[in-house]
């Protein structure tokens, strides 16, 4: 039982930093920044989540209170984080590189504050 | 804090030694990045990254301490992040010059930083009283 979560916390541990790799090959080679931002935010979080679940499963869960709270705060906060980046990019006028179905947001930034508001 | 993994001696270093390479990466990223969502969002996977990689030092040194810095690195890096979304030209109310405007302009705010296309000058001023 001890060796099952002994090897479970290794494979936890290790695939966080292999999502996180992914995340950070992602950010360096995509072409435009929302795609970046995609991988940054996707594969970056769930890299850290994937560590502090194999911290979880090293120490038995003596911490799990903490462990679970940052999870918790790494799941609301990330996805609002990219959202806030991305928006405020598009609204600022920083073009997205499009495939042939074009922008699909092309002149709606400005709808979409006025009906904010 | 009582730390058991298999493969300890190996695990724990071949994980730091990853995140490493991620965060050299993503330096290469915040220093060529062409447009500032580029280097905002570098600066957000490298907090993630730090989020794991101080659980990962939190298991080297087994000091349940430093979960706790992971968490409070977690919230701070949403508020940068936040904080640079806002730092982008004309998407805060602070960009308008004049100062207080009536409810429902911030729309207009963001048109005026913009670049005026087809309308003649003395249209805008008539705009500008009538606002």
């Amino acid at each position: 039982m001890t060796d099952i979560v002994a090897i479970a916390g290794s494979v936890f541990v290790l695939s966080g930093a292999l999502f996180t790799l992914l995340g950070a090959l992602g950010v360096w080679r995509l072409p435009d920044a929302y795609t970046r931002m995609h991988s940054a935010s996707k594969a970056g979080a769930l890299g850290a989540i994937l560590v502090m679940v194999g911290v979880l499963f090293a120490t038995a869960g003596a911490a799990w209170p903490g462990i679970l709270l940052a999870i918790a705060v790494l799941l609301v906060t990330a996805p609002m984080a990219a959202h806030a980046i991305s928006r405020a990019g598009y609204m600022a006028g920083v073009k997205p590189v499009v495939g042939p179905l074009g922008d699909a947001m092309e002149g709606s930034d400005k709808r979409a504050i006025d009906s904010q508001e | 804090m009582n730390v058991v993994l298999a493969g300890a001696s190996w695990v724990l270093p071949l994980a730091g030694s990853i995140l490493l390479i991620s965060t050299c990466i993503i330096m290469g990223r915040l220093l060529l990045g062409p447009s500032r969502p580029d280097r905002a969002v570098a600066v957000d996977a490298l907090t993630m990254i730090g989020v794991a990689g101080v659980a990962v030092l939190a298991m080297m040194r087994e000091q349940a301490v430093l979960l706790d810095v992971a968490i409070v690195l977690a919230i701070v890096s949403f508020l940068g992040s936040v904080a640079f979304a806002l730092l982008f030209k004309g998407t805060h109310s602070s960009d308008n010059p004049h100062g207080q405007l009536p409810h429902g302009s911030r729309a207009r705010v963001l048109q005026d930083s913009l670049p005026r296309e087809g309308l003649p000058t003395g249209e805008q001023s008539r705009r500008a009283k009538n606002d």
